[in-house]
């Protein structure tokens, strides 16, 4: 049985649609990470299933139980903002026994529970800490602990890491992931870092202008990206117009006709849009099995790999390839013979 | 749920009825009485107010107006040039001096006044002294009449101007500055191309407020204006001639006026907007030449003295000799006995209590009405909704003080209801009352403010862990605002301890209290007595300023260690 159901759920501001009618299904035990740019309806969404907003449409059910009517202190959802919205007045003892108290749990239990839930984030030893005194990091636990503390049915995350610096997001990134599977509990995570995303979701919902695009395994959704906003925001394509031919085994791209590989899904004879992620192309630098020339535009060194912008026709497609001493010899106006892999391009009718 | 929806739908029940029973219905029944000729419907007293070949009503009109409009650009003249002195430029004592500018808003109304009057009056210190000295034939320089009433009125509503034109000019970006003067503006077009516009606003606002509280100020002609007719003094008179519709007209033309400035005030241009600046303040870029230096601070200096004067004159006359000061111009004879006096003397220890008494009951009304309010206003998620809930809560606010007592007057002197008899006038009751409903909204400003400076996800991460509305008010909301509910609560005793203005038009003998004694003791010519309370006034409103201080510093050292 799901642990929480979306049933064309959807939210209106005044006359602007945040969210779209969504249904998403969440088993339990789930991680489920929401993707998208920001503006995409990710955190209204994330909202409406905590109850700080109210649905114009649709319904929510958490463990089989409607839950749409219910303010955020009836559901037993836990949540760790962006912000923290830890209480600067407390403690980090009494922050993480506020939930604690709201539900009426006295006396030796709150002290038993809240420093298990502080040593679940490594921070026992801060329980008499006011909250100010902690770096973001710590805060950022503290609010992992306070909502972990009243075992809640579900666990949200609105963009936790975004206020921590590089290091320490990808830090807490692994923590939160480890927390996630030895408590097991059901968790919706909002991020617009899809490297995040992949990492730490077991299923990722891709978001666009109010609506769900996709959803699915990380490795279904950069695989099989389902269109072409999802192609380009999950896996970095750059998207061509293109001209499929009349027997749908070849595209007519930048004057050249390249051949479709048998045994893929193609279009319609006509007009296409042909998705190309970075680690497509590479360079055919003895000419065999090149397809095209392009001139290169630019050149990005990030040590093992490298990125180069390769124009071609009338558009830069990116090519990412693992640093060699040879890749260091292509400099900036140099034509190359380069090399399509099809197995990371995508066809589609048209744009979305 | 159903707990809290309850608890909410009485909250706001109970809000609404007294803010009907204590304001609505009040200002209500004195518009109907200024409307109604022996029960029909009339305008006739507005005719006869608004007919300006009466020369009367025009020299009230006229006389209210010009002083506003005076008292407006002086005290903002004097205002902005204080304000410049103070963060533009560098000098020793700056911010002990800095701290003293505030001083005449801390002195209750009628204390500002008659002290200004024992310096400045034609029998005050400084013209009888200069008369001595340079041996003329009468005071020199006495202020009087309407220059008087404008002096007054600069010296306690300049600050508004100082207080807000040394925020704008603290929050000025160095940067704005150093680019104008990199772009090659030398200090005065700075100044006036750069700086003046960013203190348009903070300008506009005090202005507002400069003549919103000139055009309801009481004491200050009734004590300096020598007769003459102002809109404040003509209700005063109408009220003792016996004529309260008369007084209620009046009322509603004066409340008229004051509402517009206070619309103006609080949904104008007038309205500080928050800016998001980065980059460090802008004090002392724009300090111009060391001469001309020299001569601001000395000016601000000797401003300073002026304003400085009457409370030291008012000290020193506290320990006359009654009696003693009459031809010369310092009292002849000094003693304890004004103070040893007012503590002995049961009658004269009176009036002390009842303020207490009723600062304290308008302390616990305004803030159990005014946070409630605050927090309901600022929880609605319409802001259109939550500006008007708030500007119409704030309204008494901007409603003089003679008018909330003729209001008042006329909406307790009789049963209230068939049946039910809520007959105030002549009772202690009604002055408390009156304190409540002129201080409350000092309270909602003040403590709304804080609000909209309280991070929302707070509210709502306590919702999320499971606490209700009350909870959430309790636990997080209220320790986060205590700051503020302090603050407003020492000035909304400060108000009512000192208040004179509605209290002159409500007091009985047995209620009076420490202002409208002080000015009977000043009518029996009893300067010492008089003096005494002020003084005593004086030290208990700097102790109540003295302890917001103290517990606002020790609220920010307990959020570290509780």
């Amino acid at each position: 049985m799901a642990a929480l159901s979306l049933r064309g759920v959807a939210k209106n501001f005044g006359t602007f649609a945040a969210v779209h009618p969504t249904d998403i299904e969440i088993s339990s035990g789930e991680f489920f990470a929401i993707l998208g740019p920001s503006g995409c309806g990710k955190t209204t969404l994330l909202r409406v299933i905590g109850g700080y907003e109210k649905p114009d449409e649709g319904s929510l059910f958490l463990g089989g139980t409607d839950i749409t009517r219910l303010g955020p202190q009836e559901r037993g959802i836990g949540m760790v903002f962006q912000n923290y919205a830890l209480f600067p007045h407390m403690t980090v003892f009494d922050n993480v026994a506020f939930g604690l108290r709201a539900r009426n749990v006295r006396g030796d239990a709150v002290r038993e529970r809240v420093m298990e839930a502080l040593e679940s984030v490594r921070l026992s030893e801060k329980h008499g800490s006011p909250v100010p005194a902690l770096s973001g990091g710590e805060q950022q636990r503290v609010a992992v602990a306070r909502a972990l503390v009243i075992r809640p049915a579900l666990l949200l995350f609105d963009e936790p890491l975004s206020n921590l610096d590089i290091a320490l997001r990808l830090q807490t990134r692994e923590e939160i992931r480890l927390l996630q599977r030895s408590t097991g509990i059901t968790t919706v995570y909002v991020t617009h870092d899809q490297g995040e995303a992949m990492s730490l979701a077991d299923r990722i919902g891709v978001m666009r202008g109010g609506r769900l695009e996709q959803s699915g395994e990380p490795a279904l959704l950069y695989e099989s990206p389902a269109n072409t906003f999802v192609a380009e925001f999950l896996g970095g394509a750059v998207l061509v117009d293109c001209e499929i031919g009349p027997g749908r085994d070849s595209v007519a791209w930048n004057g050249v006709a390249l051949r479709i590989p048998a045994g893929r899904e193609v279009p319609p004879p006509g007009a296409a849009v042909l998705a190309i992620k970075p680690e497509a192309l590479s360079f055919a630098e003895d000419g065999d099995g090149a397809v095209m020339r392009a001139t290169v535009r630019s050149r990005e060194y990030t040590g093992f790999t490298t990125t180069f912008g390769l124009l071609a026709g009338d558009r830069v497609l990116k090519a990412l390839v693992v640093s060699t001493p040879g890749t260091g010899r292509v400099a900036p106006g140099m034509q190359v013979p380069v090399r399509l892999d099809w197995r990371y391009c995508h066809l589609y009718r048209s744009r979305r | 749920m159903k707990g809290s929806r309850l608890r909410a739908v009485l909250t706001v029940s109970i809000l609404g009825a007294v803010f009907l029973l204590c304001v609505l219905y009040p200002l209500g029944v004195m518009a109907g009485r200024s409307l109604g000729v022996e029960g029909r419907f009339s305008l006739d007293r507005y005719r006869l107010l608004l007919d300006m070949s009466n020369r009367g009503n025009l020299e009230a009109v006229e006389n209210s107006v010009f002083v506003s409009a005076v008292s407006v650009v002086a005290s903002g003249v004097l205002g902005l040039f204080l304000a410049f002195v103070f963060t533009q430029i560098r000098f020793p004592f700056r911010t002990p001096l800095a701290r003293l500018a505030v001083l005449p808003v801390a002195l209750p109304p009628l204390v500002g006044v008659i002290a200004f009057l024992f310096v400045f009056g034609d029998t005050g210190i400084l013209p009888r002294g200069l008369q001595m000295l340079l041996g003329t034939a009468g005071p020199v320089f006495p202020a009087g009449g309407i220059a008087g009433v404008i002096l007054v009125h600069v010296y306690s509503f300049h600050v508004y101007f100082y207080l807000f034109i040394s925020a704008a000019l603290g929050a000025l970006d160095a940067s704005q500055i150093e680019a104008s003067t990199g772009l090659g503006g030398g200090k005065w077009r700075t100044f006036v191309r750069v700086v003046l516009p960013e203190l348009r606003p903070g300008i506009l606002a005090a202005s507002a407020l400069t003549f919103m509280a000139s055009m309801s100020s009481f004491t200050a002609p009734l004590l300096f204006a020598g007769g003459k007719h102002f809109l404040t003094l003509d209700i005063y008179a109408s009220k003792l001639n016996g004529d309260i519709d008369l007084a209620a007209a009046q009322s509603v033309l004066l409340t008229g006026v004051s509402l517009a400035f206070y619309l103006f005030l609080t949904l104008g241009p007038a309205r500080t907007q928050g800016y998001a600046r980065k980059g460090s303040a802008a004090a002392g870029l724009l300090s111009p030449g060391i001469a001309a230096r020299r001569v601001m601070v000395a000016l601000a200096v000797v401003v300073l003295a002026v304003e400085l004067l009457p409370v030291l004159v008012i000290v020193a006359l506290s320990f006359a000799r009654e009696g003693s000061w009459t031809t010369g111009w310092l009292p002849s004879s000094y003693t304890a006995v004004n103070y040893t006096a007012l503590f002995s003397d049961a009658s004269l220890f009176r009036p002390v209590v009842n303020s207490i008494e009723m600062a304290s009951l308008a302390l616990a009304g305004s803030l159990a009405f005014g946070v409630t309010a605050a927090f309901l206003v600022s929880r609605r998620k319409n802001r259109a909704v939550s500006t008007w809930t708030g500007v119409a809560l704030t309204m008494p606010y901007a409603v003089p003080g003679t008018v909330v007592a003729i209001a008042l007057i006329l909406a307790f002197n009789r049963p209230l209801i068939a049946g039910i008899s809520v007959i105030l006038v002549g009772t202690f009751w009604i002055l408390p009352l009156a304190y409540f409903v002129r201080e409350y909204p000092v309270v909602i400003r003040g403590v709304g403010a804080s609000l909209e400076g309280l991070d929302g996800s707070l509210l709502e991460a306590a919702s999320g862990l499971g606490a209700g509305s009350f909870l959430r008010f309790r636990a997080v909301a209220l320790p986060l605002l205590l700051p503020a509910i302090l603050s407003a609560g020492v000035l909304v005793l400060i108000g009512s301890l000192g208040e004179f203005v509605s209290s002159i038009l409500l007091y009985t003998y047995d209620s009076r209290p420490v202002s409208v004694e002080i000015l009977a003791q000043l009518r029996s010519f009893n300067v010492g007595a008089a003096s005494a309370y002020s003084v005593f006034l004086m030290l208990l409103i700097l102790a109540l300023l003295r302890l917001s201080g103290g517990l606002l510093a020790s609220d920010r050292r307990m959020s570290y260690i509780l």
